[in-house]
């Protein structure tokens, strides 16, 4: 069994009990500013997204045909749409979607790129090369680009567009991981677990993942930054999350159109993706720091 | 011994680390001098101070954790820690040279050799673009490396380590400088290109009367290539002598360990097959030095005054310094 | 250095080939009979006989590797079918439009270089004081906010609060070349600045990591100015890993100009592609793609020569 230490060594055998690694690993996440803004962040979009029904609001789908465009003021902390709809209200609701989509999304782009990379980097060979040029060729499309064909292929709605931004990011994992375990398949304990007559199976799940998995965690919370960015690009234009359905992306493009009248209609949404996709880049940089001392970026 | 007046001469010199941990006394109060056409060996386990003592003197020590605190580094009738940071740039690389240990990677990889050698010759003897290529090759043919007008056009990558060094080696020597400071210049070598470098710069310092602090673990090496040494622990000075008698009559007990891990072949040519000796304990931390002599921990001749006092350099035979109390003047106890 | 180009061009080759089949697998996916894709709604009321006809005059009754073929035959002479909306020549639809993303595109890039490289080195040279607190915080903020952000308030204040700029709308440099500056500054921009965050952090990162160096203690003993260390040793070992990500510059160019050229009604390939896939356009929608993607080659290819030039250690191998 192999572990990674808290210093981010590769180490054959488990040396601490797990209670005190966890509380070592704890204890140099609270000293690292950004990591804990980033959770702070996080935590907080995400309280608030899983509250927002109880939350004391105006249903996000009440048209108010009354107080249509209004300023921020009153019951309205942040105005009213064009429907006279609470755009505070609408925000958190949103946040729902778009949180859920974009966990989601990367969710299955590591349900698929991880075995895949792993296969891929320790098997070598064929398979290895036919998989990078097809990574190489579906990385060649810009990833909204290529998101926004898929979508379009797919169909429009957010489960869809979930996938479609799954598919996207599947290759930045699984190169991720490839990477790792073609510097790892050649360290000695992997020899001698072979040389134990160890499965092909147990070698990869039980001394290769585990020591290849560091940047991937990191790489999954910038991942959902990115799938936060992407989702909402999508229902912008059109695709992804469907009226009525509340989505950040839509409340945008409609704000758009009203930004000279209305401002905060636009800009709201737009500053709420931009705090939610900080809080996953500073969680993601932070758990950098922390898990890949290698990688300096600060 | 040479009587001549020192082209260098380092008084007292301390250069401390301010670290988040405490102060670090790297360097804790060292003299030494080297005259013309002399070579100087510091030699010391890793972590003796003798790097940053090399660095000190050319004010190159890496700024935000380590600062000189005191002393005298005399050049050249000035002080060197006294000059402006213009003037110092002066002397880098003119004046006084250093040769680093890392061949691999203390050539900068996308600039060709030629360019690099040419650099300093450019920077300190405002020659041509033109004369200063003609003058590299002269240094590459001193270094003896063949086909030097093609070589001159290499990358650093083209060539193997032995030969990075001979450039290093080359461009420390290209301006003609009284002082080169060697900081393990052959560490990262093989032996038989170890001994090839020595010889071939004991041959120019010979020629040019350079005077070089040889800086080194490797006692085998001081033993063919320095005329004194000086033997370095934990930041500073505990013995000074010609090498010959160093090595019949190391008076310290960190240098007598120090020789007796040597393995030895003895008059016969058979290896002996004793267990080799080795100095019990470890260096100690330079942020939390005992008081007293830092060496008493680990001495098996230590008694309390040992523990108490640090004892003073002091000359115990002619030309022969030690700093030990249990080493009397004339008569080793 | 002629045959690592030479190696790096043939190289790009293979993943053309592949592109081009996906691309090609991906329109295939879409739903829908093809031929109605291909020929439009309007035309749903045309008899059976005729669109067995139509099978066969547009190659559909063929095997799909061998309309893959037609397909890469037709689009090398610039054939790429007609538009489903306009009727018009699908390349004459994409012709115009490329001006725009292009000049858009550069101009964000060479701004994001121009601003992001400087910042850079002179947060990696300060570390630890407030110019290097301020530059790591900036580009960490810059690099989350979403083109949405950065346009919507750049429209809102400087084209519609304090009427400096035009909020939308592009002119072409031939045309009028002060109304062309003027429509390309804000999506340039916005743009530029998700870039110049990027390249902010990875040129302070490559530049710490080179001053560290052996060979910087060896310029430095020469005696060299700290200056001139910085600038002829420095710089380009610094610069190495930063050319490398402007090739995925390039293509975040591209990404996002699908949404700047909608925020600022750029008729752009990126605005194009939006209304064709809604439209379901989809010669157009193919045709798109795969320029695009070809743009990205080609820049990817560009960035390697130049990091054969920059690096002598990669000619070699």
């Amino acid at each position: 069994m192999t572990t990674t230490t808290a210093d981010g060594l590769r180490r054959p055998g488990g040396s601490r009990r797990i209670g005190t690694r966890v509380k070592l690993a704890a204890q140099r996440f609270a000293a690292n500013p950004m990591a804990v803004c980033g959770l702070a962040l996080v935590v907080f979009e995400v309280g608030l997204a899983l509250f927002a029904p109880v939350l004391p609001l105006p249903s996000p789908d009440d048209i108010d045909t009354l107080a249509m465009l209004a300023g921020p003021g009153g019951t309205h902390w942040l105005g009213t749409d064009d429907l006279g709809r609470d755009t505070l209200s609408r925000l958190l609701w949103g946040a729902r979607v778009s949180l859920a989509s974009s966990t989601c999304s990367v969710a299955l782009a590591l349900l698929v790129g991880v075995p895949l990379g792993l296969l891929s980097g320790y098997l070598g060979g064929m398979f290895d090369e036919v998989v990078m040029r097809i990574l190489d060729s579906v990385m060649a499309l810009p990833p909204l680009v290529l998101a926004l064909t898929i979508a379009a292929v797919l169909g429009p709605g957010i489960v869809n567009g979930t996938l479609a931004i799954a598919i996207v990011a599947v290759p930045t994992f699984t190169r991720l991981i490839r990477g790792q375990v073609l510097s790892i398949k050649h360290d000695d304990y992997v020899a001698a677990a072979r040389s134990i007559g160890a499965t092909r199976r147990a070698i990869i799940f039980r001394h290769v993942l585990p020591n290849a998995i560091n940047p991937v965690i990191v790489q999954a919370a910038l991942g959902v930054g990115f799938a936060i960015i992407t989702e909402s690009s999508l229902s912008f234009i059109g695709l992804g999350a469907q009226p009525p359905t509340p989505s950040w992306g839509s409340m945008v493009q409609v704000g758009f159109q009203y930004l000279e009248l209305a401002p905060l209609l636009a800009l709201a949404p737009a500053a709420a993706i931009f705090v939610a996709v900080l809080g996953f880049n500073l969680l993601g940089e932070g758990l950098r720091d922390l898990l890949d001392p290698n990688a300096r970026l600060r | 011994m040479n009587d001549a007046a020192p082209v260098l001469e380092v008084v007292d010199l301390a250069t401390h680390l301010f670290l988040r941990g405490g102060v670090v006394r790297a360097v804790d109060g060292v003299s030494l001098s080297v005259a013309s056409g002399e070579t100087l060996g510091i030699v010391g386990e890793s972590g003796c101070g003798k790097s940053m003592l090399a660095l000190s003197i050319l004010r190159l020590v890496p700024s935000p954790p380590a600062r000189i605190v005191g002393g005298e580094v005399r050049f050249g009738g000035r002080n060197l820690l006294e000059l402006s940071d213009a003037a110092m740039r002066e002397i880098r690389g003119r004046d006084i040279s250093m040769i680093f240990q890392e061949p691999m990677t203390s050539l900068n990889p996308v600039v060709t050799i030629g360019r690099q050698l040419a650099e300093t010759i450019e920077l300190h003897q405002k020659l041509s673009r033109r004369a200063a290529v003609d003058r590299t090759v002269e240094m590459l043919k001193l270094v003896r490396i063949p086909d030097s007008e093609r070589r001159i056009d290499d990358y650093p990558h083209q060539m193997s380590g032995g030969m990075r060094q001979r450039v290093m080696i080359a461009m420390a020597l290209s301006c003609n400088p009284k002082v080169i400071l060697a900081d393990e210049p052959t560490t990262a070598l093989d032996v038989t290109i170890q001994a090839q470098l020595l010889d071939l710069m004991a041959e120019l310092q010979a020629k040019f009367g350079t005077a070089m602090l040889l800086i080194t673990h490797d006692m085998g090496l001081i033993a063919e290539n320095a005329d004194r040494v000086m033997v370095m622990y934990a930041g500073r000075k505990v013995e000074e002598a010609p090498v010959a008698e160093l090595f019949a009559q190391p008076l310290h007990p960190y240098t007598q360990g120090l020789l007796g891990s040597v393995p030895r072949v003895d008059e016969g040519g058979a290896v002996e097959r004793r267990r080799l000796p080795e100095i019990p304990g470890n260096v100690p931390s330079l942020a939390n030095l005992p008081s007293g002599c830092a060496f008493a921990p680990r001495c098996a001749r230590a008694v309390a005054q040992c523990r108490e006092r640090a004892p003073p350099l002091e000359l115990k035979r002619q030309g022969h310094s030690a700093a030990c109390w249990r080493v009397e003047s004339g008569v080793n106890r | 250095m002629l045959r690592y180009a030479l190696a790096r061009v043939l190289a790009t080759i293979p993943v053309v080939v592949l592109t081009s089949i996906i691309v090609f697998a991906l329109m295939r996916m879409l739903p829908g009979d093809p031929i109605t894709v291909l020929i439009g709604q309007a035309h749903v009321d045309v008899g059976e006989q005729q669109l067995v006809q139509m099978r066969k005059d547009l190659g559909l009754d063929q095997p799909v590797p061998i309309q893959y073929l037609h397909w890469i035959k037709r689009a090398v002479s610039g054939d790429f079918g007609r538009s489903v909306q306009s009727r018009q020549p699908v390349w004459d639809v994409l012709r115009p439009r490329i001006l725009p993303t292009v000049q858009i595109g550069l101009t964000a890039w060479l701004l994001a270089l121009v601003v992001g490289i400087p910042i850079g080195i002179a947060t990696a040279t300060s570390q630890n004081t407030w110019k290097d607190w301020a530059g790591s915080v900036g580009a960490l903020i810059g690099a989350a906010m979403p083109y949405f952000l950065v346009g919507g308030l750049l429209i809102y204040f400087v084209a519609l609060k304090w009427r400096l700029l035009p909020a939308s709308g592009f002119v072409s440099p031939f045309v009028d070349f002060g109304a062309s500056v003027r429509t390309t500054i804000l999506p340039a921009l916005t743009l530029a600045l998700g870039l110049a965050a990027v390249i902010t952090r990875q040129t302070r990162a490559s530049f710490i990591d080179v001053m560290q160096r052996a060979f910087i203690k060896t310029a430095r003993a020469k005696g060299l100015t700290e200056q001139r260390v910085v600038s002829r040793h420095a710089f380009k070992n610094a610069m190495l890993p930063v050319v490398t990500i402007l090739g995925i510059q390039l293509a975040t160019v591209f990404s996002g100009a699908v949404i700047t050229e909608t925020i600022f009604a750029v008729p752009g390939i990126g605005r194009l592609l939006v209304d064709s896939i809604l439209s379901r356009d989809y010669p157009v929608v193919q045709a798109a793609v795969l320029f695009i993607s070809l743009m990205v080659v080609a820049a990817n290819l560009a960035v390697d020569i130049l990091y054969g030039l920059l690096d002598p250690r990669i000619r070699e191998a």
